[in-house]
């Protein structure tokens, strides 16, 4: 059966199996949403571990910043605290040459980036798509900034 | 002076920094380190008239890490490099390939941009041996 198909027979359920469809997309969108937080912390301790030498990269890169990595879990915090649906955008976390934390929500032609500095500066922009969305700010600006909101309009667009 | 490069790579080592889905190197890829002379550049190989064997090769056995083998790698133009204002410095180590791009603005804020328009605009190819 192909999606069309599906949706067609969707439209014919009875309303209370309308609503019993959607807490069950829901739990499965939450699900995911979890899974993929707890790969994001996961691969941050990585980075944590396997970026600390200098020259991890084999051409002269600076080790990961101890306490850009710890503001890197916070930002996972306030990602997991959020309501933004990014169950099925392939996010990235790694390290820079110069010992930042960096995270990327890549599509097709489009790319929203997050970069965390040593000092708690953060700068987030994106690059191609319709919609350009850039600032800089200090990491106890980002609740009250508007990243998450530009990231949630990117991954919706 | 002009890079006598056309094309160039950009080699990875990081299963992190490849975005398997897009098929394309990760922004974080393309951003500079801190070069001898203290300004911000990116590593790159030219790789005009190279055979993907040789490409591969250049890359193993120069830009590997020991231990570590390549996962992938992203090729893209000079021409690309110039159109965001930066400039490709070529120099004689890895058989005379080796290049790198410098000019990144001083603003760092600036650079994830370039970075990213880099990663949008190259070809990426995972390394066969892997």
């Amino acid at each position: 059966m192909d999606l069309n198909q599906l949706l067609e027979e969707v439209k014919l359920l009875p309303e209370e199996d309308l609503e019993i469809l959607a807490e069950k997309v829901s739990e499965i969108r939450d699900s995911r949403q979890k899974s993929q937080i707890s790969r994001l912390r996961s691969d941050l301790d990585e980075v944590a571990e396997e970026c600390s030498a200098r020259n991890w990269d084999g051409i002269g890169a600076e080790p990961v910043s101890e306490d850009a990595v710890s503001y890197g879990r916070k930002f996972i915090d306030l990602l997991s605290s959020r309501s933004i649906d990014f169950a099925d955008a392939n996010v990235g976390v790694s390290a820079t040459p110069t010992g930042e934390v960096f995270f990327d929500w890549p599509k097709r032609n489009s790319i929203f980036m997050v970069q965390i500095f040593s000092d708690g500066t953060v700068v987030y922009s994106s690059v191609g798509g319709s919609r350009k969305f850039k600032a800089k700010l200090k990491f106890d600006e980002i609740v009250s900034s508007s990243l998450f909101e530009d990231l949630i309009t990117f991954l919706r667009s | 002076m002009p890079s006598r490069h056309v094309e160039t790579c950009r080699f990875e080592v990081d299963r992190k920094r490849i975005d398997s889905v897009n098929k394309r190197l990760r922004p974080s890829s393309f951003l500079p380190r801190n070069g001898a002379s203290g300004a911000p550049e990116t590593s790159v190989i030219g790789i005009d008239s190279l055979s993907e064997e040789d490409i591969w090769r250049l890359g193993s056995l120069y830009v590997a890490p020991p231990g570590r083998k390549l996962k992938g790698r992203a090729d893209f133009s000079a021409a690309t490099v110039y159109e965001l204002s930066l400039d490709l410095i070529d120099d004689n180590e890895i058989e005379g390939r080796h290049s790198n791009i410098v000019d990144w603005p001083e603003d760092r804020g600036q650079w994830i941009d370039i970075a990213g328009q880099l990663a949008l605009n190259s070809r990426f190819s995972r390394n066969p041996e892997v």
